[in-house]
């Protein structure tokens, strides 16, 4: 019986193989790059509009520049359309909307139904091409950014994530957001809001043809804005992601929580993304990370030793730089390598049951992030251990505990 | 006639459009565990929930939090050695002591409490736990991509609820049979390897978290009842839980016939039956000892509020009694929270956000803590800066008034109606959504059909019903309203913060009603202030010896 099932669920799985949608891409002539990813079964489409961020959006002593851009965007008029209009409009058409904005970049997404896609699209690029800032706004949407930034940093969990992050520039803060004036709103919306930094996945219910008249009626007239204002000062490139710059141990008063102490290592530059695919399987669920817990956000390792009774937090930094030290000496087997590609390459198709898996994947490979099969399997042990090593090198670690004033040893 | 035609609009197009879950096909396995499956025939994968109906309403007081354990210590991972009937034995060994040492570290650390001066085992025992520990450790896969799933390319999640436990799994089609034969190993062994770990995660989890504002409304809104249960108030008994306990409850917990299997992809009906009855249709059906018999509140207790100072930041809760999900009226208060808060453009965040500006955030959710039995309708609103929570209070009330008495727009109707139907349209064609629509709907409902069943009824529900609705559950007698303000701790002396804290600890052995203890609390501090500091501090000592070590 088994013997008679298995040859049909291998063509089963050839055929389900097949049918996955087949991503399509295309160009408009100003730039902008879109994916479709077609697929008709339900009378549904996604959309996914990603601008990038780029080293130096954000000058430095300007942090918080990108969130009240967001803002100041979402309450302002765009054409003839109120902000309100835009709420009315988007949920007549039951329309979903999210926006997000992270260290990579600006990213709206939709869903609508197939019936709703003119009007989804046509409603994103008035508020994308059509916006004009009000400077009525800037004072309330300035302590507003702060008011929103302050609540999100009262968990001490928090505070210390923020503290360790490598790129503050998107992380408000209070000197950063008085410091913003409308020129810099309008270098910052001049600089980032151009097709040529965005890329469009669509999913669902339309077809090329469909989706190119889309794309074309809708996001068509999107132009690069005029040169920007020239900046008042020298412009300094603020410090990216990948710069390796150790920090010293942050302390965050745990109010009441009981200690914790967390290391952040961004990945390092030139990482490969097959590697980084990899070692970000391989990291978290490592056993030699016990007691300590490690994770990969938003491309960074985040390692975690939580408090245990009669823990001293001092000692609690130093066992957790002996656990960040174990795995980096200790490295991966080939074994290791292999399981961990093997995964990889069935994760793919795990990814098939969930849209918004399937258009951030279409995304990374749009931008040049993603992995590809071939050097995937071209991937050597030595590029992997040597990517670890990188990677969890002590210079590039920013550390951080939670607890009150101890003396402490430094990172 | 020109407000009609909208109206008509909106009904017809929900017709045409409105999606339907026929193609759910339904099949019971031998030891009488459901099976409901979807076949995607454009999916490489596969996405399978393991719905077992019960949850933290059915657990018993001595093994409250178990499902909990369960979903994290049974179906967080998924490890080799829990799986190999091989290993099992040594395992249960080391398992089998280290749960003696941890139960006389737990006594040790009481007999201590007690008698701080009487000589101490616990260095002694501790060191020995920790070497059997070490051993355990030992004998757990040391590989970094030890969990079969995720060395499949799989992913894996669990989850407790007050009605059920839902286990996920994703994985490519041609781990299907490998996930059958996983599942069925998995809670024919129950082995539990993780389970110290888990219940420690769990302890310090709930330690953490300090006391909640929705956890203080459910215990007041549904006095005596599981759905007001606060996990926190049994820390005790979840610290004395054995391994053989949890093993023995959920042998009957997790039973073929509370089972229901929820299978969405590349797989047809034909292919994956005969092998979902191989594996998961010869578990063996544990007798079912007595159903547990939950007790039911009369929705009209009367209007009740609990002022508390927790947290950071004011916040407003207001609870109203509502039906199960099985009710004809549960329908029409779905609707009536997609009214409300279903987006910026809804009547709250309208009316209380941009116009009023008395208000911050304000969301409402269905079924709280679950929907098998009457729970709750819950609005969470943040004050605005400036303004306060009477006033917030004031504005809400407003607005539910005006959703019972004034005529809905049926533009306003339509923009709802839309809205559900792009969300229902994204649950159908999201295969982690659909399962856990489909689950839900037979752990609280009693039947899977009853998520068609929404579906059909949306497209003649009127303003009406939803109307008549609010008025009948939406009304002051089914009420409970909890104020939150900042925590007392925050700005109170070292003295104060420490008699808050036993005043608390007293009230909770002897009061289960968290609106009275509450009171209770806010009423003795305001009485022990007006003694001297010398006499604070004996009260204080003469109250700490009133409680068990425990509890301390």
């Amino acid at each position: 019986m088994k013997a008679f099932l298995r040859p049909l669920l291998l063509a089963g799985l050839a055929l389900s193989l097949a049918a996955q949608p087949k991503a399509q891409r295309f160009a408009l002539p100003n730039g902008l790059r879109v994916v479709l990813l077609e697929d008709h079964e339900r009378p549904l489409v996604r959309a996914l509009l990603h601008l990038a961020l780029e080293p130096g959006d954000t000058p430095p002593g300007h942090q918080g520049l990108g969130p009240l851009t967001l803002r100041m965007m979402d309450r302002s008029d765009a054409g003839d359309l109120k902000p309100a209009d835009f709420d009315r409009l988007w949920e007549a058409a039951g329309i979903q909307v999210t926006r997000t904005l992270q260290a990579g970049g600006l990213t709206w997404r939709l869903a609508a139904r197939s019936r709703d896609q003119d009007r989804a699209l046509g409603l994103l690029a008035d508020r994308l091409l059509r916006t004009v800032l009000d400077p009525q706004l800037l004072e309330l949407q300035r302590l507003a950014c702060w008011q929103e930034e302050e609540r999100r940093r009262t968990s001490p969990r928090v505070a210390l994530r923020d503290a360790l992050d490598p790129d503050p520039g998107l992380r408000p803060t209070q000197a950063g957001l008085g410091a913003v004036g409308l020129d810099d709103l309008l270098r910052f919306k001049a600089r980032v809001f151009q097709p040529s930094r965005a890329v469009l996945i669509l999913h669902g219910d339309l077809g090329l043809e469909q989706a190119k008249r889309l794309v074309f009626l809708s996001l068509g007239s999107w132009t690069a804005p005029a040169a920007p204002p020239p900046e008042p000062a020298p412009s300094i490139v603020a410090s990216s992601v990948l710069v390796p710059q150790a920090s010293p141990l942050v302390r965050i008063p745990p109010r009441g929580l009981p200690p914790r102490a967390q290391a952040l290592a961004a990945p390092p530059e030139g990482l490969s993304h097959e590697a980084a695919a990899l070692l970000s399987l391989l990291l978290p669920g490592d056993p030699a990370w016990f007691p300590a817990e490690a994770r990969v956000e938003n491309g960074c390792l985040v390692a975690t030793l939580d408090a245990t009774p009669g823990s001293r937090p001092g000692d609690m930094w130093t066992r957790l730089q002996q656990r960040l030290e174990a795995v980096n000496r200790r490295g991966f087997t080939q074994a290791d390598l292999d399981q961990a590609r093997a995964a990889w390459l069935a994760r793919r198709s795990v990814e098939s049951l969930d849209p918004d898996a399937e258009m951030a994947s279409a995304l990374a490979e749009a931008l040049g992030r993603g992995a590809s099969p071939k050097r995937m399997r071209a991937l050597t042990l030595e590029d992997l251990n040597a990517g670890l090593r990188r990677w969890l090198d002590p210079a590039r670690r920013h550390g951080g505990l939670l607890s009150d004033p101890e003396p402490a040893s430094a990172p | 006639m020109r407000l009609l035609v909208p109206f008509l609009v909106a009904t017809l197009g929900l017709h045409a459009q409105a999606p339907r879950l026929s193609e759910v096909q339904e099949r019971r396995l031998a030891n009488g565990a459901r099976l409901l499956l979807v076949e995607r025939r454009g999916l490489a994968a596969f996405h399978a929930t393991l719905v077992f109906r019960g949850g933290g309403a059915e657990e018993p007081t001595a093994l409250a939090g178990a499902t909990d354990l369960l979903a994290s210590a049974l179906f967080g991972g998924t490890w080799p050695e829990d799986l190999d009937a091989q290993k099992a034995q040594g395992l249960d060994a080391a398992l089998h002591q280290e749960e003696g040492l941890l139960e006389a570290v737990r006594l040790e650390r009481l007999r201590q409490r007690r008698d701080a001066a009487a000589p101490s085992q616990l260095p002694a025992l501790e060191a020995n736990l920790e070497a059997v520990q070490a051993r355990l450790k030992a004998q757990l896969t040391a590989s970094p991509l030890a969990d079969l799933y995720a060395a499949r390319g799989g992913k894996q999640r669990a989850e407790a609820t007050a009605d059920a436990l839902f286990a996920d799994t994703e994985l490519p089609l041609d781990a299907f049979e490998f996930w059958c034969r996983t599942e069925s190993q998995r809670l024919k062994t129950l082995q539990l390897s993780r389970f110290s770990l888990a219940r420690a995660a769990l302890l310090a989890d709930l330690g953490q978290r300090g006391p909640q504002g929705l956890t203080l409304l459910r215990g007041a809104a549904l006095p005596g009842h599981p759905y007001g249960r606060d996990l926190a108030n049994n820390l005790p008994a979840l610290e004395a839980l054995r391994v053989s306990d949890l093993r023995a409850y959920a042998r009957r917990a997790l039973s073929p016939d509370r089972l229901t299997i929820i299978v969405v992809g590349g797989l047809s009906l034909e292919g994956a039956l005969p092998i979902l009855e191989r594996h998961l249709g010869s578990l063996p059906v544990h007798p079912a000892g007595e159903e547990a018999v939950l007790p039911e509140i009369p929705a009209d207790l009367g209007d009740r509020r609990v002022q508390a100072a927790l947290g950071a930041l004011p916040e407003l809760l207001v609870g109203w009694r509502i039906p199960a999900r099985s009710h004809p009226d549960h329908l029409a208060l779905r609707m009536a929270i997609q009214l409300l808060t279903g987006g910026p453009a809804a009547r709250l965040p309208v009316r209380l956000i941009q116009q009023k500006g008395v208000a911050r955030e304000a969301t409402l959710t269905l079924d709280v803590p679950g929907g098998r039995l009457p729970g709750l309708l819950v609005a969470d609103l943040s004050p605005a800066e400036g303004h306060g929570l009477a006033e917030l209070e004031r504005s809400l009330h407003g607005e539910i008034l005006r959703l019972q008495q004034e005529p809905i727009a049926p533009e306003e109707w339509q923009r709802a109606a839309a809205q559900l139907e792009t969300r229902l349209l994204a649950v159908l064609d999201e295969p982690a959504r659909l399962a856990k629509a489909l689950g839900r709907a037979w752990a609280e409902g009693g039947d899977w059909r009853i998520a068609e069943r929404d579906i059909q009824r949306l497209r003649t529900l009127g303003p009406e019903a939803v109307q008549a609705a609010a008025r009948a559950w939406l009304k002051p007698s089914h009420r409970t309203t909890a104020w939150l303000e900042p925590a007392l701790e925050d700005g109170l002396d070292p003295l104060d913060a420490e008699t808050t804290k036993v005043l608390k600890a007293l009230a909770a052995t002897r009061i289960e009603d968290p609106a009275q203890r509450e009171h209770l609390v806010s009423e003795g501090l305001r009485q022990l202030r007006m003694l001297s500091v010398e006499e604070r501090a004996r009260t204080l000592k003469l109250l700490q010896a009133q409680l068990t070590p425990e509890k301390r």
